[in-house]
C-alpha cells in the first residue's frame, strides 16, 4: 500500500510502501530499498487487543476476556440496583442474569441500544421475582429509552433465559408510587398536605373499587394510580381549597409527571363512586353528581360492600321494569348505543371498552367461492394500463422531474 | 429497520410463520407433551360445574356421521361436553331465542354472517360460538424473475417505492386482498376472509403478471397464517388469568392492553381482551383456530365475574 507524500531520502522516489520486517512495520522504498522509517519493535497492550485484523470476538482465544459493553452493562445493572435500593441478593441475581443474557446467541450480536436496555430488563425481572413492586414505566425513566424497545428487549430476554417473572400487582405498586408524591407538611401548606401512610391507605380502597368496576384490567396501571391517590387526597380533606385543585395542578404541587390518561380515569372513577353513591340511605334518591361525591367518598368506602348491594339489586330491578319496553333504555346515565346486543342484560359495572364499543364497519357477507373459478379475462384487463395511459404517465414523471430540476 | 422487513417477509418462504423457539418453548422445556391441563376433561370440567359427575359415559350421537376422525377426537378430549351443557356459554334467556344450529351471534359483531358449513366446521355444541375468520396470509411461487419496475409501470393497481420496500404491492377488489410480488417471482397474498378465497386471489395476481409478459406459474401456493376473532359476550380478569396460566401467558397492561395465551395444542396465538373479545392466530388450518378456541372456552368462563 503507497503511502502518499513521502519521498525516499536515497533516491528520490515516491513509491513508499508499507512493509514489515518480522512484525516490526517500515516504510520501504519499492525502487531502491532504503527504509524511510521504522516503528516500533513490540506493540501496546491496546493495539494487540484492537489493532488485529481478527475480530476479538472471532479469534480463538479459549479464556476470553470479558468485552469492554459487557463489563459497562454489568456496571449499569450493578448503578440501577443501587439508584433503586435493591438488596445484595437482588443486584447478584441481576448481574447473573445479565451476564447470562448477553452471552446467549440471541443477544450477542444486537444494537448497543438493545444491550443498554438488556440491563434494565434484567433489573425488572429480578425485582419481578423477589416480588419488589416496580412499574416498567420507571425502568423507562431510569434509562430513557422508549418503552416499546423495553417491552420487546424483556420479553425476548425472560423467554430466552427461562425465567419466570410474576408481573406485580397494581395495588403493590400504589404504595412505592405513593412515596414520589411530595405532600408532607415540610413541602407544602398544612392544609394541603397529607401523610404517605394515610394517602396509601384511602387511594388502596379507591383503587380496588376501581378494579372491581373494571376501570383497571387492560389499562395502563400509573394513570390510575394517579387517579386514586388524587381522589384519596381530595376526599380525606373536602375542603373547597382542595375540590378546587385539578388534577395537573395537584401533580404540579406534588412533584409528579402529568398525565394526559390520568383525567379520564379520575372521571371514570368518580363515575363508579355517583353509582355506589346515590345508594346512601340518608340521600333519599337525591341525585349524586361528581361535583358532590367527593365529600361523601368517606362513607361510601366505609360502607361500600352494602352500597354494592343496593346498587346491583336496584339495577337488576331497573332492568326488570325496562325490558317489556323496547327501543328506551337508558339507565343510570349510561350511555347506551341502539345496536347494543348486549343490552337487555347489561350490568351495572362493565369495562369501558364493552360499554362505548367502537362502531364496527359493516362485515362484507362472506362471498362462497371454490378458489377454482374462471378469470375473466376482462376482469384482468381491467388491472392493466392501456399504452396511452402509460405514455401518459411517463410524460407527466418527466415534466415532474424537470419542474423539480429547475427549482 | 427496511431490510429486517425485507427478509422476515422472504422467510415467509423458509419456515413457516410463527416458527420461532417460544412455541416449543413449553413443549420441550418444561417437560409438558402439549398442555395436560387442557387435555385433561377432568380438570375442565372442574373449572366450570365442580359438582359434575366425570364418569359419566360421552354422547356423541349429536355428533354428524361426515365428521373427519381427528374432529371427533377433539370434541371427544376437549372436555366432556354432553348435550344438556350445549348452552353453558348462552346467558338463559338468549339460548330461548337462538336456533341452535346458527353460528354464534357473538356479541357485538351482530353483522357476523353464517360460516359456510364445511366439513371441517365443528359442531357447535361446546361453546356455541365459532370464531370468524378475518384474514389469510398465503404465498405462491411465480416461478420466474420479475420486473418490478415494468410492473409498476404497466399495472393500474401496483404501488412500487424501491427505496421503501423491495417489491410490488398490488390489490384486486374482488377478493379483496393485496399482494406483496419480489423480484425472485415468489408472491404473498393477504386479506382474504377464507382460504378459497386468497387461493383465487393469487390466481388471478398471477394472471395479472402472464398479462403483462411474463411466464407466470402457480407453484407451491400454501396458506401460511390464518387469523380469526369472536366475541365471548363477557368481561375477563386478565389479571387472574396470567396467575394461573403463568406459563401460556404474557399480560404487560403497559405494553399492551391485552393477555397474550400461546396455546401449545394446537400451536396458536391467543389475544385475549377484557371485553371479552378473542383474536386467535398462527393456524395453517382452519381447524386448528376452532379447536383452540374451544380449549381456551373453558378457562375464558373460568374467570368470568358473576
Amino acid at each position: 500500500m503507497a503511502t502518499v507524500g513521502l519521498k525516499c531520502p536515497e533516491c528520490g522516489s515516491l513509491d513508499i510502501v508499507d512493509d514489515e520486517h518480522y512484525s516490526q512495520p517500515q516504510l520501504v522504498c519499492a525502487d531502491c530499498g532504503a527504509v524511510v522509517s521504522e516503528g516500533l519493535l513490540t506493540t501496546t497492550r491496546s493495539e494487540e487487543t484492537q489493532g488485529t485484523d481478527v475480530r476479538y470476538s472471532n479469534s480463538t482465544e479459549v479464556d476470553k476476556k470479558p468485552c469492554r459493553n459487557l463489563i459497562n452493562g454489568i456496571h449499569r445493572v450493578r448503578a440501577l440496583c443501587r439508584i433503586l435500593r435493591l438488596t445484595f441478593l437482588m443486584e447478584e441475581t441481576a448481574e447473573t442474569h445479565f451476564k447470562q443474557a448477553y452471552e446467549h446467541p440471541n443477544f450477542i450480536r444486537v444494537s448497543l441500544q438493545k444491550k443498554e436496555v438488556l440491563a434494565g430488563c434484567c433489573v425488572l425481572a429480578t425485582c419481578r421475582q423477589h416480588s419488589w413492586p416496580i412499574a416498567m414505566g420507571t425502568i423507562c425513566c431510569l434509562l430513557e429509552a422508549n418503552p416499546r424497545l423495553i417491552g420487546v428487549v424483556y420479553q425476548e430476554m425472560v423467554k430466552t433465559l427461562k425465567i419466570e417473572a410474576p408481573p406485580t400487582s397494581i395495588i403493590n405498586l400504589l404504595e412505592t408510587h405513593c412515596q414520589a408524591y411530595k405532600l408532607s407538611p415540610q413541602h407544602v401548606h398544612e392544609e394541603l398536605s397529607e401523610s404517605s401512610k394515610d394517602l396509601t391507605k384511602r387511594a388502596a380502597v379507591l383503587l380496588e373499587l376501581a378494579a372491581d368496576a373494571w376501570l383497571v384490567t387492560g389499562r395502563q396501571p400509573i394513570p390510575i394510580l394517579t387517579a386514586s391517590i388524587f381522589l384519596a387526597w381530595q376526599s380525606l380533606k373536602p375542603t373547597q381549597t382542595r375540590l378546587k385543585y385539578t388534577l395537573a395542578r395537584f401533580c404540579q404541587m406534588a412533584k409528579v409527571t402529568k398525565s394526559s390518561i390520568a383525567p379520564k380515569r379520575v372521571t371514570e372513577l368518580k363515575e363508579v363512586l355517583c353509582k355506589l353513591g346515590q345508594e346512601l340511605p340518608w340521600l333519599r334518591g337525591d341525585e349524586v353528581t361528581p361535583q358532590t361525591v367527593i365529600q361523601m367518598v368517606d362513607d361510601i368506602l366505609n360502607h361500600r360492600l352494602t352500597l354494592l348491594r343496593r346498587a346491583l339489586s336496584s339495577h337488576e330491578e331497573a332492568l326488570a321494569s325496562e325490558s317489556p319496553d323496547t327501543g328506551s333504555v337508558q339507565q343510570q346515565g349510561d350511555h347506551s348505543q341502539p345496536s347494543v346486543p348486549n343490552s337487555g342484560k347489561r350490568s351495572l359495572f362493565e369495562p369501558p371498552s364493552v360499554r362505548y364499543a367502537k362502531i364496527r364497519r359493516v362485515q362484507v357477507p362472506v362471498v362462497e367461492v371454490t378458489g377454482d373459478e374462471e378469470i375473466s379475462d376482462s376482469e384482468i384487463d381491467s388491472y392493466i394500463r392501456t399504452p396511452q395511459e402509460i405514455r401518459d404517465y411517463v410524460e407527466a414523471k418527466e415534466a415532474l422531474a424537470s419542474s423539480d430540476d429547475e427549482l | 429497520s427496511i431490510m429486517d422487513e425485507d427478509s422476515a417477509l422472504e422467510s415467509y418462504f423458509d419456515d413457516p410463520i410463527g416458527n420461532d423457539a417460544s412455541g416449543f418453548l413449553f413443549e420441550g422445556d418444561l417437560g409438558l407433551q402439549g398442555a395436560p391441563q387442557l387435555q385433561d376433561p377432568s380438570f375442565l370440567s372442574s373449572l366450570s360445574q365442580p359438582e359434575k359427575d366425570i364418569g359419566e359415559d360421552l354422547d356423541l350421537s349429536f355428533l354428524p356421521d361426515d365428521l373427519p376422525e381427528d374432529t371427533c377426537g377433539n370434541a371427544a378430549t376437549n372436555a366432556n361436553m354432553t348435550q344438556d351443557r350445549v348452552f353453558d356459554g348462552y346467558r338463559p334467556e338468549e339460548s330461548a331465542e337462538t336456533d341452535p344450529n346458527q353460528s354464534a351471534m357473538t356479541g357485538s359483531s351482530t353483522f357476523c354472517p353464517m360460516t359456510p358449513m364445511t366439513p371441517m366446521t365443528p359442531v357447535a355444541e361446546s361453546s356455541g360460538i365459532i370464531p370468524m375468520l378475518q384474514n389469510i396470509v398465503s404465498t405462491v411461487n411465480l416461478a420466474c424473475p420479475l420486473d418490478l419496475k415494468s410492473i409498476a409501470l404497466q399495472a393500474r393497481n401496483a404501488e412500487y417505492n424501491p427505496k421503501r420496500f423491495a417489491a410490488v404491492i398490488m390489490r384486486i377488489r374482488e377478493p379483496r386482498t393485496t399482494a406483496l410480488i419480489f423480484s425472485s417471482g415468489k408472491m404473498v397474498c393477504t386479506g382474504a376472509k377464507s382460504e378459497e378465497q386468497s387461493r383465487l386471489a393469487a390466481r388471478k395476481y398471477a394472471r395479472v403478471v402472464q398479462k403483462l409478459g411474463f411466464p407466470a406459474k402457480f407453484l407451491d401456493f400454501k396458506i401460511q397464517n390464518m387469523v380469526g376473532s369472536c366475541d365471548v359476550c363477557f368481561p375477563i380478569r386478565l389479571e387472574g388469568l396470567v396467575l394461573t396460566h403463568q406459563q401460556f401467558s404474557s399480560y404487560e397492561p403497559e405494553l399492551f392492553p391485552g393477555l397474550i395465551y400461546r396455546m401449545v395444542k394446537p400451536r396458536i396465538v391467543l389475544l385475549i381482551f377484557v371485553s371479552g373479545k378473542v383474536v386467535l392466530t398462527g393456524a395453517k388450518e382452519r381447524g386448528e383456530i376452532y379447536e383452540a378456541f374451544e380449549n381456551i372456552y373453558p378457562i375464558l368462563k373460568g374467570f368470568r365475574k358473576q
